[in-house]
């Protein structure tokens, strides 16, 4: 059979999306941080702010979500990636674990 | 403590008299908070969690024991603070703001457990003995110092703060 040329488009996939990607794909684990009465709210935001390079809105969505919730999953990922930000969390204080990814 | 100015990446504060006193005392006690009370997951553990833990804990008791040093070498410095007619004007860099925060939150968290864990909106009291005592104006103190720190670094001057009232 004959090929026939035909145009080949590929779609533009930046970096940002194909780590992204595989990020989802890897074997699940979740970093979670969970509420507690002490840590003040304005701290926590810094925190997500620092950790993960946030900008205040994103860093003050989750805070609220962990006060009001009384969780928020922060991060999926690898086991290695999770047990890296829950050391920096757990660093700042923060009450922050790693979960399964049962989803 | 009050926020004053950022002059070349460094944050200025003025202290008073005694507070320059106190916020050395309260950094004194660091670390407060137990090895043992940082958990990995809360999911019933596996080998591989087993292991988690266990790389949490030299992770945590490394930090630890540089922060230690860090406010060892913090408190030994005796130009660090330059006396004024209020007290004391001190700055401090980023990277320095980043370990007051840290080690003034060990305290914070570390004291909250000492008292019994209380959560003052579900009615429930700090456990107040003779051991335990100190601990309440020390957590209440490094949210104080934590609280003007952050203000700092959200271009806000912290004034009108308060600790929250107590029943």
């Amino acid at each position: 059979m004959a090929e026939t040329a035909v145009p080949v488009t590929t779609p533009e996939i930046r970096a940002d999306d194909q780590a992204e990607t595989r990020r989802r794909r890897e074997p699940g684990y979740l970093v979670v941080c969970w509420n507690d009465p002490v840590n003040l709210m304005v701290y926590v935001t810094h925190v997500f702010m620092v950790v993960f390079g946030w900008p205040k809105p994103k860093a003050e969505l989750h805070m609220l979500e962990v006060h009001n919730k009384g969780r928020s999953v922060l991060e999926r990922g690898s086991l290695e990636r999770a047990e890296f930000y829950v050391h920096k969390l757990q660093s700042y204080g923060l009450q922050a674990t790693l979960e399964r990814d049962d989803a | 403590m009050k926020f004053l100015r950022r002059v070349d990446g460094r944050y200025e504060f003025q202290f008073g008299r005694r507070e320059q006193h106190v916020f050395r005392e309260v950094l004194r006690a660091y670390p407060v908070v137990p090895l043992e009370h940082h958990r990995v997951t809360r999911a019933e553990p596996t080998s591989a969690l087993a292991d988690a833990q266990k790389l949490l804990h030299d992770s945590l008791a490394g930090m630890k024991a540089e922060a230690r040093r860090w406010v060892e070498v913090f408190l030994a410095d005796l130009h660090r603070f330059s006396p004024t007619p209020e007290g004391a004007r001190a700055s401090f860099t980023r990277e320095e703001m980043e370990w007051l925060l840290q080690v003034l939150n060990d305290i914070r968290v570390g004291s909250w457990l000492q008292l019994g864990c209380p959560d003052p909106e579900a009615g429930q009291r700090p456990r107040l003995t003779a051991e335990t005592a100190r601990y309440l104006p020390l957590m209440e103190m490094a949210g104080a110092f934590e609280y003007a720190l952050l203000a700092a670094l959200d271009g806000t001057d912290g004034v009108g703060w308060a600790p929250p009232p107590r029943e």
